[in-house]
């Protein structure tokens, strides 16, 4: 019996460090073509006069999408600060979904609101709108408040989807904040390429920043820990994944709080699924797969400068809660999507992104926490080689840390957002002490997420922010 | 086997390893390179901006032949050159630098004769040369910058390499030296860049009508020319711009334009254009075109007799409301909203439709109107 046990576990073993090989191999060299794009992303912009976007009629004029829920204490300023934007033609669309605080009459008292008798066609089939308000001031007269049923996040943006003015939309998390020229930065790809339907910008930890009038003014590093592990986790996700993602079809994700999209594109695609918790990424997806079946030349992109800084979690509940859900999304969107798989009639998209979320981000935490279980069973059954355990640890240790300093580097050597020579050192050693403790636990978090969603758990769930204002 | 399979793991764990302190350790070392050259720089470039703002500020009579002008140019030169002489290769190439950088500086602000020093001085230390000779390198962000300070120097001498750099395959290239061309000839560079360009983007539409648009009329003519070009590009941008000018001469052009049966896509750009140039002569025209099978010209028809304000075409801006989509139906009632008090009567009646989305859509855009919001 303890031979066959030993022999399953050595199989399982052999298994381990195979995918611990490729998943490696895969990292190295998203970090090495990473590089290379982000070198040749600077050396463009190095030529870009931004200000020629604001005073060019040629300026393709963009709609501002930020579904609020239950935002009365932070709308108001994070309104103000989307009217502010350094951009020529824009409109800001706020969608009240059915909030059951005081965001609506925030809004409507300090924006002067007024309902209009504007039409409301759901193109995208949305929940029933009940009003659609704009502004008596003039100042804002490029703000419109829908309000509606509740319906999700998803459901709202469909209905900013539906009412949107403008060829492009930003969607946006009503919470987040858009740096001046974040618009200016990630509409050039639209106008560089008439393929491009969709870009995402980089998002970026404001915790510990200082923020005033809805504005990063300084940017540092929070007092605790929870939120600079995000940090890293965010630097290596985006400047160093999604980049590499941007040589082939694009990425699979554009963060739900901050994407542009063709107008047009959505509403062939059917805007948002409002079935998903993942929609942000479903969206894209979907994207991608419509129009390699309809055979159309389509871009997807990530620019890493265009920055929305986001407040991160800084409890481990909440933060439990995000993981347990981005975990969820993700599963759901690949069983949507499974016809995709493998299949190489959808590019690099079938045959090379979406393998690579399914063994490496969806299924990898479940390898390493049977990794985790085996190195227990084997040693209470006396057949672990401890040397060898040892090492495979020390060595993913150190693989581990190549990736985030490396990501740390990148940040470093284009964008230097952190001017602090004590927070490039605390952001470097994080890529090491993340090691011990939170990429465990984020393991058991997204475990938990497979679970939750095979138990036929769908929600949101509640994420409770407590505001950067000052 | 497991042991092979470690080993080989333990090998790129060394390789990872070694990778991550190598990078920290360059890192490290590049910024404190970039912090000492930056020092370097900043305190040459104060030292030669004032060596140079002496030598600019020493005046020369009134009436001095261009041969001793060039002549007391160079004297002024000498101590330069001979400085420069006695440097390593490694140390004059940063001096050349920053003495580039001091004249692109000064070349911003000055006129007249002093330019021409600024100019001289640029050739006679072959900064000019070497720029040149950077148009023809394999990187194409040296080329660019190359061209982009050829630009700012005003070098004629440039204009060839110029021009034969709108023909780049890099974007960035062909928009810098376009950018140049048109600093150093002035508008009538814009034959060449319309004749030679192989497509105008998007985004170079957005840098290059924010220049152009300050010649204004001066441009036209070019503008005008570009109309028979056979890159679509080009005429869409052309069209687009005479517009933004407010040039009316173009409206018989763009009108023999539209009959000569374009592409659809330019069709459509000509058709705003009219419209946003707001002359009856192409009434006729846009009338005509509310009845194209085509929807975007369609409603850039309706748009434009909407901006054009022309009472005589109110009945088929409502035959098209009752006819069309919703988007349709809105640009149509906005059209009317635009036509004075018979567009507006027209909109009232059409508040009282049986249809429920034309009534719906007539109240909205009154309700605009009557608030003076923007249509």
């Amino acid at each position: 019996m303890s031979e066959i046990l030993y022999l399953i576990f050595n199989v399982y073993l052999i298994f381990v460090i195979i995918y611990f090989l490729g998943v490696n191999i895969i990292y190295s060299l998203f970090l090495a073509v990473s590089f290379k794009e982000i070198f040749n992303h600077m050396r463009h912009n190095a030529f870009v006069d931004y200000r020629k976007l604001i005073q060019s009629e040629f300026t393709y004029s963009v709609s501002v999408l930020a579904p609020a829920y239950n935002e009365g204490k932070t709308v108001v300023e994070s309104v103000k600060s989307l009217l502010k934007l350094n951009f020529g033609k824009y409109e800001v669309l706020v969608i009240n979904d059915g909030s059951q605080d005081d965001t609506l009459e925030q809004l409507i008292h300090e924006f002067d609101l007024t309902k209009t008798n504007q039409f409301y066609y759901d193109v995208i089939k949305t929940k029933p709108v009940r009003g659609i308000f704009i502004s008596q001031k003039p100042e804002y007269k490029n703000l419109t408040i829908i309000d509606k049923e509740n319906g999700g996040k998803a459901d709202s943006l469909n209905a900013g989807i539906n009412i949107a003015r403008y060829d492009f939309v930003c969607c946006i998390d009503a919470d987040s904040i858009l740096e001046d020229d974040a618009l200016l930065k990630s509409m050039k790809p639209f106008h560089e390429d008439k393929t491009v339907v969709a870009v995402g910008g980089i998002i970026r930890i404001a915790n510990g920043c200082k923020v005033i009038n809805g504005r990063v003014v300084s940017v540092g590093l929070s007092h605790k820990l929870l939120p600079i592990f995000q940090v890293v986790e965010y630097l290596r996700a985006f400047l160093s994944g999604r980049m590499f993602w941007n040589i082939f079809q694009g990425p699979l994700i554009i963060s739900g709080a901050f994407g542009i999209f063709k107008k047009s594109i959505l509403l062939e695609v059917g805007g948002y699924r409002i079935d998903t918790v993942g929609e942000d990424m479903e969206l894209v997806t979907r994207i991608h797969r419509t129009m390699i079946e309809k055979k159309k030349p389509y871009k997807v992109l990530f620019v890493p400068d265009p920055v929305c800084w986001t407040e991160a979690p800084d409890s481990l509940s909440v933060l439990s809660r995000q993981r347990n859900r981005w975990q969820r999304g993700l599963l759901d969107t690949l069983l949507i999507h499974k016809k995709m798989m493998f299949n190489p009639r959808y590019g690099i998209v079938g045959i090379g992104a979406l393998p690579h979320f399914l063994f490496v981000e969806l299924l990898g935490p479940v390898f390493e926490a049977m990794g985790y279980i085996s190195l227990v069973v084997m040693y209470s059954l006396g057949v672990l080689n401890i040397d060898i355990a040892i090492l495979f640890f020390i060595v993913a240790l150190f693989y581990g840390a190549m990736f985030s300093v490396g990501a740390v580097i990148l940040e470093e050597i284009s964008f230097q957002r952190y001017p602090k020579p004590s927070d490039l050192a605390l952001l470097l050693s994080i890529g090491i002490i993340e090691n011990f403790g939170y990429r465990q636990l984020t393991v058991v978090w997204r475990l938990k997420g497979i679970f939750d969603y095979l138990r036929g758990h769908k929600h949101w769930g509640t994420m409770q922010r407590k505001g950067f204002r000052i | 086997m497991q042991h092979v399979a470690l080993k080989i793991i333990f090998f790129f764990a060394i390789a990872a390893t070694y990778f991550v302190i190598t990078m920290s350790f360059f890192l490290v070392l590049r910024k404190m390179i970039e912090v000492r050259t930056k020092k370097v720089r900043d305190l040459l470039f104060k030292q030669y901006s004032s060596a140079f703002a002496n030598i600019l500020m020493q005046e020369i009579p009134v009436g001095t032949g261009t041969g001793e002008r060039h002549r007391y140019y160079e004297s002024k030169l000498i101590e330069q050159k001979k400085r420069l002489e006695r440097m390593t290769k490694r140390t004059r190439l940063l001096h050349k630098s920053v003495i580039r950088s001091v004249l692109i500086d000064y070349s911003k602000d000055l006129k007249g004769e002093t330019i021409e020093r600024v100019i001289y001085y640029i050739s006679s230390l072959k900064i000019l040369d070497e720029l040149i000779k950077m148009m023809k390198s394999p990187r194409w962000w040296i080329r660019a910058a190359a061209a982009k300070e050829l630009g700012l120097l005003h070098a004629r001498r440039a204009i060839v390499p110029l021009t034969a750099a709108l023909e780049d395959s890099s974007p960035d290239v062909q928009f810098q030296a376009m950018q140049s061309l048109l600093m150093i000839g002035g508008v009538s560079a814009l034959h060449n860049i319309f004749h030679l360009s192989k497509s105008i983007s998007q985004w170079t539409a957005v840098e290059l009508s924010v220049i152009i648009r300050e010649y204004r009329e001066e441009a036209a003519q070019y503008l005008l020319e570009s109309l028979s070009s056979a890159r679509p590009s080009v005429v869409l941008f052309s069209i687009t711009l005479l517009a933004q000018i407010g040039f009316v001469n173009a409206v018989e052009p763009l009108i023999q334009f539209c009959l000569s049966d374009p592409e659809p896509m330019l069709y459509e750009a000509s058709i705003e254009a009219l419209g946003l140039l707001g002359d009856e002569r192409a009434l006729t025209l846009l009338v005509h075109n509310t009845q194209n099978p085509n929807m975007n010209i369609r409603l850039s028809a309706l748009q434009a007799l909407g901006r054009l304000g022309a009472k005589k075409s109110i009945e088929i801006i409502t035959e098209r409301f009752r006819k069309g989509d919703i988007g349709e139906k809105r640009i149509a009632a906005r059209a009317l909203g635009n036509m004075g008090n018979d567009g507006m009567s027209t909109l009232y009646e059409l508040m009282n439709s049986n249809e429920e989305v034309s009534r719906m859509i007539a109240l909205e855009v009154t309700e605009e109107i009557e608030q003076g919001r923007k249509l």
